[in-house]
């Protein structure tokens, strides 16, 4: 298992290298423009036959496109003493001291990206989350960084000049398939980036823990748990979302995405409160065998979409809309 | 077992591939697949090929076209464009069947038994070790297989000879 975390950014050294079973680490980016919704997820797992890097992106225009692209363990490249990894010749991912740059070519498809991105904000680390009584996770991310580079994507060449961005790195140990799920937001608003997590046991009888933190590159707040309150509206049921590596669709079930048509979720503490209107549009779904049974698999439903902003923040109101992403697990 | 009578590449020889992937680098998946198989027997008709199922023994005596045979309990027609995009995604199970590039004969049951025991089994393939590789030949069998696939019609209703007794093909090294 490699390091991919050695990115040494002040304030958040090296953790000890990941090993052993069920170990898993990945990096997600994810970048908007109007034209262009691009997700990137570069990751390490193990697996009973040996650990496995792999390189995933999902890219939304008009629809969306989609790439795995898998790198032989011999051929996976991982610096241990910086953010630096190369999985084959497909992907290279690394981190400057000042920015991140990202170069991934699918050699089935052909389609390419190559970004770089300048974090505009601090970035935030939470440890040791528990996902399940016996399993947890940690959660290193940058709410927003500004992306600039270009992605050719379904035969269309895209420039980006300081599109927004988002970017996290987790990892921990503990299977696809355990007793838990959660749902991820991240929206990216003129002046205020927001960031939320919200844990649950997998049935979504009970909500392990809630995380809303909203940065400016000034200020940090954050509410937690009792101080938030989501309420999902409506579901979609759609049948052609699509199913990521699409080899997984015949054994992925057809009402898994189950998508609300909209999410409120509200935060109060003192004079801080929130009103965050989500309305996911677009969606793809990430599907990942179970790890628990043989006969299931877990779904990462990703839907990219607007969100609205109605806040009063250290006593100044803010609104307005943003680019979001909404990542349930299920 | 005549190995000379399944070409390198055919649906036969990557279905029977498959399965033996599977036995090895996920018996869990390939116990369970046996099992909602039990004894039933698949006539598989894909693309130009076809071959038996039997037991999670792959029965490559079989040759072109035809009507089922009265052994089999199930029969599969399937054109090979068909069963690629079902397997990357771009197809549904229903799509298919309403385009009639996929027709199924056989007891509702036995036909609820074969969907459990090949999902089963694509459960156990992406769970191994390559299963991009199994893909990879899946798509090149379809890629050499005859361009006049037997299943856009339906199934062709004058008998056949009775098929020879049927041996299992070798399993793979």
């Amino acid at each position: 298992m490699g390091h991919l975390d050695r990115c040494r950014r002040p304030g958040f050294g090296a953790r000890p290298p990941l090993a052993g079973p069920n170990a898993k680490e990945w990096h997600h980016i994810v970048v908007h423009t109007d034209e262009l919704h691009l997700l990137i997820n570069l990751s390490e797992s193990e697996t009973p036959h040996g650990s496995v890097a792999r390189t995933i992106v999902m890219a939304h225009t008009d629809r969306w496109h989609n790439s795995v692209i898998t790198a032989d363990h011999h051929d996976v490249a991982i610096s241990t003493s910086r953010l630096d990894a190369r999985y084959g010749s497909s992907t290279h991912f690394w981190f400057d001291g000042d920015r991140y740059h990202v170069r991934v070519h699918d050699p089935r498809s052909h389609d390419s990206i190559e970004i770089e991105l300048t974090p505009v904000t601090s970035a935030s680390m939470l440890t040791g989350v528990t996902l399940s009584p016996t399993e947890k996770l940690s959660w290193f991310f940058a709410p927003r960084l500004l992306a600039t580079g270009t992605a050719f994507v379904g035969g269309k060449r895209f420039e980006l000049r300081q599109a927004v961005a988002y970017h996290d790195h987790n990892w921990g140990r503990f299977d696809w398939g355990g007793d838990y799920a959660w749902e991820w937001i991240s929206v990216v608003h003129a002046e205020w980036s927001v960031t939320a997590s919200r844990l649950l046991n997998l049935a979504r009888t009970r909500v392990t823990s809630q995380f809303l933190q909203l940065e400016n590159g000034t200020d940090r707040i954050t509410f937690r748990d009792a101080e938030i309150q989501v309420v999902s509206h409506g579901r979609k049921r759609r049948a052609d979302v699509p199913v990521v590596p699409g080899a997984l669709r015949l054994i992925t079930p057809s009402l898994l995405e189950d998508i609300p048509e909209r999410m409120h979720w509200q935060a109060r503490r003192g004079a801080n409160q929130l009103d965050l209107e989500l309305t996911p549009e677009s969606i793809v779904r990430l599907v990942i065998p179970s790890e628990r049974a043989v006969d299931d698999v877990v779904v990462l439903a990703e839907a990219v979409g607007a969100g609205t902003l109605d806040a009063t923040l250290n006593g100044v109101p803010v609104q307005g809309r943003g680019h979001t992403i909404v990542e349930l697990l299920r | 077992m005549t190995a000379q009578m399944v070409r390198a590449d055919d649906f036969a020889r990557v279905f029977h591939d498959t399965i033996a992937v599977v036995r090895h680098e996920v018996p869990e998946a390939f116990d369970r697949f046996v099992a909602a198989l039990g004894d039933i027997t698949v006539d598989m008709q894909v693309g130009g090929d076809r071959f038996g199922l039997h037991r999670a023994q792959v029965i490559a005596h079989r040759r072109g076209p035809g009507s089922p045979s009265p052994r089999d309990d199930v029969t599969l027609q399937i054109e090979s464009h068909a069963l690629i995009a079902l397997v990357e995604g771009t197809i549904t199970l229903t799509e298919a069947l309403a385009a009639r590039s996929l027709n199924l004969i056989g007891t509702t049951s036995d036909l609820g038994a074969v969907e459990h025991a090949f999902l089963l089994l694509v459960h156990g393939a992406v769970r191994s070790r390559s299963p991009q590789a199994l893909l990879d030949r899946l798509t090149l069998a379809a890629s050499r297989s005859p361009a006049n696939d037997t299943t856009s019609s339906p199934l062709p209703t004058d008998q056949q000879p009775p098929e020879p007794a049927s041996s299992p093909m070798e399993d793979s090294p």
